[in-house]
């Protein structure tokens, strides 16, 4: 086996290690396959030895150069192996939503996660990937605590920040936090972590009311991508995809009474068509009330069930929306990630494949 | 037409076993007291009790698929249902519908000679409408009529009627609706889907098309009687008085041969239409509790993909019309829930469950008044021409006509 960096020194899982940190430190939209092939060979070499650490390299290097499928496979092996450890967990729940299509794996993802955290508790990597999965899957009340927990551990974590602003910008209704998302941006640009950060900023910009300014935030995360390079279209299109649901439906939304009109389907809609039928009914009450009254019906109790409706109906909106722009979000921002980072250390230390200071 | 030979009938009827003795006794009577019961008596009596507890009866068809059997249903039903009938003439009537020796093979073998062409279809439709005047639950209608879904001409539109117009008995509105939108589309059988879009579903498409159908269609007059009743939750000005002059419409060529069936079909008329401001109100309670909100994103969804700019820099090629994997899962999942079902179910129960029982005494006059129909089809083609009434079950229905 070929060394990486300097002269052959010390065992299959250190030379795997080594090769991991070139793929890391090589990274341009992928790592060369051959790096990360040796990284996969070394960790093999490292696993026969019986070194769970092995195991979850070769399945994290795997699945680095695009064999999800065998990466997962290997991941669930090593957990039935080694239920107790909490690297092949947390190994699984990156692996799963670093996955093309990570919102159909945010479950499992989601799982892994909690598992890794009853294991490994107070690790602020582990709670943060955790919000992401969580809120993949939609449950956004159990994302937006892992986010929270997260900040405790590490206030200066931008991913937690990003993901508790967004919850509570398209969950909660915290205006504030739009605010939030765009200063993250410029910090993420410090950090050579723009783009996925500007998408979060777009939203935040739109729900200012900012529209010129969320466009050109929308701009700035997919400026990494080619134009016209079909392989990296997929990218662009959900992102733009992704930016044409916010227009429709979250906070900056104009609601205007024909807009609300047409939200629900216009004049025709069954929500439209049923409020008008309950008006013509408490009128009829009105004129009538005697009649009404006698059949047990009061214009007054019409009148609460046409409210009643509005109310469920504008916050089933708010609902629905939030659970398109939140999982429409780790939609384009996750596979974005994937292709444009490598996982960071504390994820490889979260593992158990290398060991972090401080 | 060619006579076919009816298997049961080779060896001893099954209805010819003795009643068994500790019946007998129970009812102080001697085995040879029990007759077979062919045509019911009017009023009941105590051996024609025995007879049809111990399965000492023909049941219907169970002489083969000829005009005499025909017009011993159609008698069954005058002498059930009749002035002088028994209070539980109808039990009675609906428990000549299937033997417990042979099943169901008597409306099968009926069944086989009309697809057949060796029956003409106007016995399956008897068959069918024989238990549908009679008030017949879900289950037992269906298992009637089922056997006639590939049958011929009239047979078969009212066996679909008969096997997907139902569902209140245990609220299998749901797969009933389903049935109803399977079935090839003709007059009856779209306004009956229109019937559960409105007034289960709450749906004003409905509604719509069944104002449309009453003014453009030709259907036949249980079909507007269907329709109308539609309206009537509406709360539209003389509904109620035309619910009741097309039921008395529908009832008068029969009134004098079934008259009990008149006052079956009242109650559950009066039943229905004695609230009306109440029926409304609940009706669009349950309709205001519907999800309106996921219908009006996913109205959103498909109007923002289609009509909506792209803001965007073009020179990174159009956007395609779908929405985010976030946006198909509200799209789809609903989808897959099943949309009448959440139309349908929705959370206010107690107008719900008001509604349905609407529906269901609508569904429960609406075969009646399709058996009347029968009846009065079946007394006009089956009346002897030529000759007087021969025939006991022909004296029933015509004893007042001459040779």
């Amino acid at each position: 086996m070929r060394p990486s960096f300097g002269p052959m020194l010390g065992t299959p899982f250190e030379y795997g290690v080594i090769a991991l940190e070139e793929a890391r430190l090589t990274w341009n939209k992928g790592a060369a396959p051959g790096i990360l092939s040796r990284a996969a060979r070394a960790f093999d070499d490292a696993a026969k030895t019986g070194d769970v650490g092995g195991e979850v390299g070769a399945a994290v290097a795997r699945a680095l150069a695009g064999d999800s499928e065998s990466a997962i496979r290997r991941l669930r092996e090593a957990i039935a192996k080694h239920p107790d450890e909490a690297g092949p967990y947390v190994a699984l729940g990156v692996v799963l939503l670093r996955d093309a299509d990570p919102l159909s794996h945010a479950d499992e993802a989601a799982w892994a996660l909690c598992a890794a955290r009853d294991l490994a508790p107070q690790v602020a990597f582990i709670e943060r990937e955790l919000a992401v999965a969580l809120c993949a899957a939609g449950h956004f009340m159990a994302a937006l605590q892992s986010a929270r927990a997260a900040l405790a551990l590490d206030p200066e974590d931008i991913d937690a920040r990003l993901w508790s602003a967004l919850l509570r910008l398209y969950f909660g209704g915290d205006a504030s936090s739009s605010s939030v998302l765009v200063e993250l941006a410029e910090e993420a640009d410090n950090q050579l972590r723009g783009p996925m950060f500007w998408l979060g900023a777009a939203a935040g910009l739109y729900a200012r009311c900012e529209f010129h300014e969320a466009r050109i935030a929308l701009r700035r995360s997919i400026a990494p991508m080619k134009m016209g390079y079909e392989p990296e279209r997929p990218f662009v299109d959900a992102a733009r995809r992704w930016m044409r649901e916010v227009r429709g439906f979250g906070p900056g939304v104009a609601m205007a009474p024909d807009r609300w009109l047409k939200d629900v389907g216009g004049p025709q809609s069954e929500y439209v068509r049923t409020r008008a039928a309950l008006t013509a009914l408490r009128d009829a009450c009105q004129r009538d009330p005697e009649r009404a009254l006698a059949e047990g019906v009061s214009a007054l109790e019409v009148e609460a069930a046409i409210s009643e409706m509005e109310a469920r109906t504008r916050r089933g909106m708010l609902d629905w929306a939030a659970r398109l722009l939140l999982r429409g979000f780790a939609e384009v921002f996750l596979p974005l990630r994937q292709y444009l980072e490598p996982p960071p250390y504390e994820a490889f230390a979260a593992m158990g494949v290398v060991l972090l200071d401080g | 037409m060619t006579q076919r030979p009816v298997p049961w009938l080779d060896g001893k009827a099954p209805w010819d076993e003795p009643a068994p003795e500790a019946l007998c006794a129970e009812a102080g009577l001697v085995r040879g007291d029990v007759p077979v019961v062919r045509l019911l008596s009017a009023p009941s009596n105590i051996p024609e009790l025995v007879a049809l507890r111990a399965e000492r009866f023909v049941p219907l068809f169970g002489e083969g698929p000829s005009r005499d059997e025909a017009v011993r249903a159609v008698a069954n039903l005058a002498l059930a249902l009749g002035e002088r009938a028994d209070v539980r003439g109808g039990d009675h009537a609906l428990s000549l519908s299937t033997h417990k020796a042979l099943g169901s093979r008597p409306i099968e073998h009926l069944a086989a000679a009309v697809r057949a062409g060796d029956a003409p279809a106007l016995y399956g439709e008897i068959a069918i409408g024989y238990v549908g005047i009679l008030g017949a639950s879900d289950t037992l209608r269906e298992s009637v009529a089922r056997h006639f879904l590939d049958a011929r001409d009239g047979a078969q539109r009212e066996a679909r009627l008969a096997t997907t117009v139902g569902g209140g008995d245990y609220a299998s509105w749901r797969e009933h609706y389903e049935a109803l939108c399977a079935m090839p589309s003709d007059p009856s059988t779209r306004v009956a889907r229109s019937w559960f879009d409105w007034v289960l579903a709450r749906r004003f498409s409905g509604l719509d098309h069944l104002r449309a159908a009453i003014e453009s269609e030709a259907l036949d007059p249980a079909s507007v009687w269907l329709a109308e009743s539609a309206l009537f939750v509406q709360g539209e000005d003389h509904s109620r008085d035309r619910l009741v002059a097309l039921a008395e419409s529908m009832m008068a060529p029969v009134a004098r041969f079934v008259p009990r069936v008149i006052s079956g079909c009242a109650r559950d008329l009066v039943e229905g239409v004695r609230t009306p401001v109440s029926l409304r109100w609940k009706h669009l309670r349950a309709a205001a509790s519907k999800d309106h909100a996921a219908a009006a994103i996913r109205h959103w969804l498909a109007a923002a993909t289609a009509q909506l700019d792209d803001d965007e820099d073009h020179t990174a090629g159009t956007l395609g019309p779908e929405p985010t994997r976030a946006g198909r899962t509200a799209i789809e999942a609903r989808t897959a829930a099943g949309e009448f079902l959440l139309d349908w179910f929705v959370g206010d129960r107690d107008a719900r469950e008001d509604v349905d029982a609407y529906a269901r005494r609508i569904v429960r006059v609406y075969h009646r008044l399709r058996g009347a129909q029968m009846v009065a089809r079946a007394l006009e083609e089956l009346a002897p021409s030529q000759r007087g009434p021969e025939t006991a079950a022909e004296r029933v229905l015509w004893a007042g006509t001459k040779a």
